[in-house]
């Protein structure tokens, strides 16, 4: 089966010559319909500018230097800005951290979730686009969707704003839905509705997750698959749960032991130094100077994305072809 | 047991809203918020209490009350047996070399406009007489202790990352050779891999100095690698309090049983 979303090669980068910052530096990278990946990654390691490529919403002094990202078959990177136009919102939809910047203070919020309704053709005019609206405030559990669609945003709170935009993002039933942090503004019982709301998006409607994260135990409780993104590049992906129960690659093995468990108090095992200035990156793989297990050949050239098992690949020179797993 | 270092006595502080230019004229408008309400709690020598709530729950409110940074509406604190809660800005001062605080966001709490080195000398200018040659020594061992090296003293804020910036923060709470700190939410910014280093010398640093932590977060997982007790915090009250493990395992409030459901959990 075609996936629904199928990116090969994708590179980012902002400025150019030998100072670009190389944001994103060639991930491939699947989502199949219906399903829920999640992207996981440390701060600046090109998880959002990866989205960004995608709905192609870049910063001004970003561009996409490689690569295809072919939703449904068409590659979205080829796209005029009027046929994008068309399949934001639409088709695929994005849902950010902070709800309170991707809502207009100045308009309702009812008017606001339509408001793709009304772009898209689907609704005539606000009014016309009003029953739908309150559906959609509904399956979203807002608990008085006539009182907020009146309602602007700041008189609503955190999950609820979160609640609105992801109402908004699912007017039009788009097959995709892109979550860039969608919690992580939100205190932790919020966190856990919206998780739930995402959950139940995916089962009931059957829309395909991309869930951007930080936090793993975020992505474990939501997605399928993962992936790990480092410096611009992935260095695992696989199912969530052997991924978790046996992590291959020695970045996510070191993730792994820094995240607090809950249930258990141990000996933090933290990964030494800081992710790496995407600007300076290292030579060869780009985790080599954290890396424990480090080798003289790892410093040469980066190794390819190989298979670990079923369905799992790791980037790393224990994995390379000739050696045993 | 050893005697609490420090004590909170059915304090309560209550804020007052709306105290702009409409809370003065319509004085009817005036709303009360009871943020902290009838807390008390102990912190013992050496060890760490955890202090976990979601935002608005007054944690941090009650932190600032401890320190007396600022004066409870009612009830009493204690640091090391005396009451500070009515004491003046001078009779506090030399009592604050024994209590400091980290906070959340380095870059807010750190000067933008100067160095490393000018941000630790300061508070040992403050509360030592030393020796030009002294301080700078003292500098270096500082910085070491946090895991930075005497290069960093030279730096500014803005060239640092955020997991040194919070060393430096810590590096400037140790200073003044405190026997309690606050931390609070001192990792939550962090990502996980920085969190867990920042951690780890938090740690470190305990056993080193035999510190007194109060550790406040919303993260109940972070709090459990740290805390020897936890206090649960909901709407300015302390709802539950207990060894770390009775409250993790075994919650008895509804609140905390609530916060521990929501928590997202690895295998």
């Amino acid at each position: 089966m075609d996936a629904l979303l199928d990116v090969q090669g994708l590179k980012t980068h902002f400025g150019s010559g030998e100072h670009a910052v190389r944001a994103v530096d060639g991930v491939d990278l699947a989502v199949q319909a219906g399903e829920a990946m999640g992207l996981v990654g440390e701060s600046g390691c090109g998880k959002s500018m990866f989205a960004r490529s995608l709905m192609r919403l870049l910063p001004p002094n970003g561009r996409v230097v490689a690569g295809q990202a072919r939703f449904r078959g068409e590659d979205l990177l080829a796209k005029s800005e009027a046929e994008m136009c068309a399949l934001r919102g639409s088709e695929i939809a994005l849902v950010l951290q902070n709800p309170l910047t991707s809502l207009n203070p100045t308009l309702r919020v009812g008017v606001q979730i339509g408001e793709p309704l009304v772009a898209h053709g689907v609704a005539r005019s606000h009014r016309g686009a009003r029953g739908r609206v309150l559906e959609l405030m509904r399956a979203m559990h807002l608990p008085s969707p006539e009182e907020h669609y009146r309602q602007y945003p700041h008189e609503l709170s955190g999950g609820m704003r979160q609640r609105a935009v992801i109402a908004a993002a699912l007017a039009c039933r788009p097959s995709l839905l892109i979550c860039d942090e969608p919690t992580t503004a939100l205190d932790v019982a919020v966190q856990a509705g919206i998780l739930e709301l995402l959950r139940e998006i995916k089962d009931r409607h059957g829309a395909a997750i991309l869930l951007i994260s930080h936090d793993v135990a975020v992505v474990n409780h939501l997605c399928e698959r993962l992936a790990v993104m480092y410096a611009g590049r992935l260095v695992e992906t696989g199912p969530t749960r052997d991924v978790l129960a046996a992590p291959k690659h020695p970045y996510t093995q070191g993730l792994l032991q820094c995240v607090p468990r809950l249930r258990t108090r141990r000996e933090m095992v933290p990964i030494s130094g800081e992710v790496p200035d995407p600007a300076a990156l290292p030579t060869g793989c780009k985790f080599h100077p954290r890396c424990p297990l480090v080798e003289p050949r790892c410093l040469d050239s980066e190794p390819p994305l190989a298979p670990v098992g079923e369905g799992r690949l790791a980037r790393c020179i224990l994995y390379e072809q000739g050696r045993s797993l | 047991m050893s005697h609490p270092l420090v004590e909170a006595m059915h304090v309560t502080k209550e804020f007052e809203l709306g105290g702009g230019a409409f809370g003065r004229v319509f004085a009817r408008r005036r709303r009360r918020l009871l943020a902290v309400d009838d807390v008390s709690l102990a912190i013992h020598q050496g060890e760490t209490l955890g202090l976990v709530g979601e935002s608005g729950s007054g944690k941090s409110t009650l932190a600032r009350l401890l320190l007396r940074l600022i004066r409870p509406t009612d009830g009493g604190v204690c640091f090391d047996g005396q009451d500070i809660s009515g004491l003046g800005e001078r009779a506090l001062r030399p009592l604050r070399r024994g209590m400091q605080i980290i906070f959340q966001n380095p870059y807010a709490s750190l000067n933008p406009r100067q160095s490393v080195r000018q941000i630790l000398s300061l508070p040992l200018r403050l509360h030592f007489k030393m020796t030009e040659r002294e301080r700078r020594d003292r500098l270096d061992e500082l910085l070491r202790q946090v895991g930075l090296s005497p290069d960093h003293a030279g730096r500014y804020p803005h060239q640092l990352s955020g997991g040194m910036r919070q060393r430096v923060a810590i590096a400037r709470a140790l200073a003044v050779r405190p026997e309690f700190i606050i931390c609070d939410e001192p990792v939550s910014a962090l990502d996980v891999s920085i969190q867990a280093q920042i951690l780890a010398l938090l740690q470190r640093l305990q056993q080193e100095f035999h510190l007194t932590y109060l550790f406040i977060s919303h993260d109940l997982a972070v709090v459990r690698q740290l805390a020897d007790r936890i206090a649960v915090m909901q709407r300015g009250k302390v709802v539950e309090i207990g060894s770390a493990e009775q409250v993790i395992d075994r919650p008895q409030h509804p609140y905390t049983q609530m916060l521990l459901a929501s928590a997202p959990e690895l295998p």
